[in-house]
């Protein structure tokens, strides 16, 4: 143990491993500082007094208000260049079909969050591992008793309103032996969509609602609708556009939680895996309800559960469904955070240090790119050095 | 591309203007200089056309161009003491009692104190204070940054902090 008998106040503060870690020790170095004192071989006085000079200035950090930081952003854009604009994500997709036909809702029911790790809860291991979860490799069909697999990213899966599939616009309809008798597979039955990490995918319902699925997300629902409702099952995340029919309420499920709507565009998210939910309304109306909770939302307002309680807020709703249009958007989101969602999209086991780097970060990534890519400019902004070894990605901090 | 670009600048303002907008404060508590030589320097980086890949620390590169805007800024509104000089903002600011000091303590307005402690030093050594302090470096990195030699950061230093002690009755 190196020996700090004689240090005074000053000798402290001109130490570097006093300042890294002083005032709030944590782990070990706590137990280093702390067997220090007890061990009567410094001057505890001076020790004390140089933790006091520590601390009052660091509280005397002057801070820039949130308001005074967006201000001077928007004046800094504006100079930069006359033509930046902000430019709207455009919400496309069959627009011209169905918004005559759609109420005008838009809900948005996110899980994507994943706990938020305390420095406390990470002082056992030096590496905390967010493991790859079990999906297929590709994207797979299931309709009756076939099964297929596409290969490629985005494909657009549909179903007529006899209930015939189709993919990208061609028909393959399972040879079952109805379908050889001339019959067509006009009884309902539950498919279901498996879409891997890193991928996604469309489907068209047969009543014409239409679905996009995120990565790592399973939907199952009926080739055709019959019955007084319309309903599917989601473990993962999808956004909807659903098709009026005030008749036949659409109802979204997850193990605990329903999402009723006659007829909106809703954005559903619910990995079961995270035990996190959270349902953001960008316009019209929705009813939400679990644990025989009822509630409805306002637009603009996000409903979120977790594991030690729920809560209302209003929320930018951009950024729960930009991950449509393949960009991933975060505002002021912990870098550590922004990495386990890459993690979870390119299905990679990513390590990173017990510590947290206090970084947050701003903007959009373009989740096309290859992961290595977008790490390398993200490494940049952020400052952080990666490697990939055993295929796994190494994160550390600078 | 443009977009990109806007993206990228964001991401680094979102990033760093807390630190910048902290840093310059702690030297020099105008806030519309700070905020002026922030926008300066990120209108700087816009027009950079080189590409930014090549900045290895970006934090590091943030401190030292944003440094150096607030000084030529700087120098165009007043003179400046060179960097060992005695402390000229001293003077200024003796009259305070201690009377008014324990007042001070009494309202418990640690902060307002401490703000008003630091205020006694000159600008370099609440920068050396900031850097050290806040911003965790070392002398030798602090020395990188004022682009002046450790033993100056060190006399700073322990100048800074045995006045801090002395008033702060540590």
């Amino acid at each position: 143990m190196k020996s700090y008998a004689n240090y005074k106040c000053l000798d402290w503060l001109a130490d570097d491993l006093f300042i890294k870690t002083m005032p709030s020790p944590t782990g070990k170095i706590k137990l280093y500082w702390q067997k220090l004192i007890d061990g009567g071989t410094i001057n505890a006085d001076e020790f004390i007094s140089a933790i006091s000079v520590l601390e009052a200035v660091s509280k005397s950090k002057p801070l820039m208000s949130p308001e005074s930081k967006k201000a001077l952003w928007k004046r800094i854009s504006a100079d930069c260049n006359p033509f930046w604009r902000s430019k709207k994500r455009q919400i496309i997709a069959f627009s011209s079909v169905l918004a005559a036909a759609c109420v005008a809702g838009l809900l948005f029911f996110v899980l994507t969050r994943l706990p938020q790790k305390t420095a406390s809860e990470i002082n056992y291991a030096d590496f905390q591992v967010i493991n790859k979860q079990e999906m297929p490799d590709e994207i797979m069909i299931v309709s009756g008793n076939e099964q297929m697999t596409l290969d490629y990213d985005n494909p657009v899966v549909s179903y007529d309103q006899k209930g015939t599939l189709s993919v990208d616009q061609q028909t393959v309809a399972p040879e079952t032996a109805e379908n050889k008798n001339g019959k067509t597979a006009d009884k309902p039955a539950l498919d279901r969509i498996s879409v891997p990490f890193g991928k996604r995918a469309q489907l068209r319902l047969s009543d014409g609602t239409m679905l996009w699925i995120n990565s790592g997300t399973t939907v199952v629902y009926p080739n055709m609708f019959d019955g007084d409702k319309r309903e599917i099952f989601v473990d993962g995340e999808i956004y909807a556009d659903v098709q009026h029919n005030a008749a036949l309420p659409f109802i979204v499920k997850t193990d605990d939680m329903e999402i009723r709507v006659l007829g909106t565009e809703f954005n559903f998210s619910a990995y079961k895996k995270d035990g996190i939910k959270e349902v953001v309304l960008v316009h019209g109306n929705v009813e939400v309800k679990q644990n025989g909770v009822e509630l409805q939302l306002k637009p603009g307002q996000m409903y979120s559960v977790t594991k030690t309680g729920h809560s209302l807020k209003t929320v930018d709703t951009d950024l729960y469904t930009s991950w449509r249009n393949g960009i991933y958007i975060f505002e002021d989101e912990a870098i550590e955070t922004v990495l386990l969602k890459l993690a979870r999209y390119y299905n990679v086991t990513m390590v990173l240090p017990q510590q947290l780097s206090g970084i947050s970060c701003y903007g959009k990534l373009e989740l096309k790119d290859d992961l290595s890519a977008l790490l390398n400019g993200l490494s940049q902004i952020a400052s952080f050095n990666f490697a990939i070894k055993d295929n796994q990605y190494w994160i550390q901090f600078n | 591309m443009t977009d990109d670009k806007e993206n990228f600048i964001k991401m680094i303002y979102t990033t760093y203007a807390e630190d910048l907008f902290a840093y310059g404060m702690s030297c020099y508590p105008d806030k519309n200089l700070v905020e002026d030589v922030i926008h300066d320097l990120f209108l700087d980086i816009y027009r950079r056309k080189e590409n930014l890949d090549g900045i290895g620390n970006m934090k590091r590169y943030l401190f030292s161009a944003f440094r150096y805007k607030i000084y030529s800024q700087l120098k165009n509104k007043y003179l400046f003491e060179a960097f060992d000089s005695d402390d000229c903002t001293e003077l200024l600011y003796e009259s305070d009692t201690l009377e008014q000091m324990e007042a001070l303590e009494k309202e418990n307005e640690q902060r307002q104190l401490v703000d008003r402690l630091l205020s006694q030093l000159n600008p370099h050594q609440r920068e050396v204070i900031h850097l050290r302090f806040i911003e965790k470096l070392s002398f030798d990195e602090i020395a990188d940054v004022m682009h002046i030699n450790r033993q100056s950061v060190q006399n700073l230093f322990g100048r800074a902090i045995n006045k801090l002690r002395k008033k702060f009755a540590l």
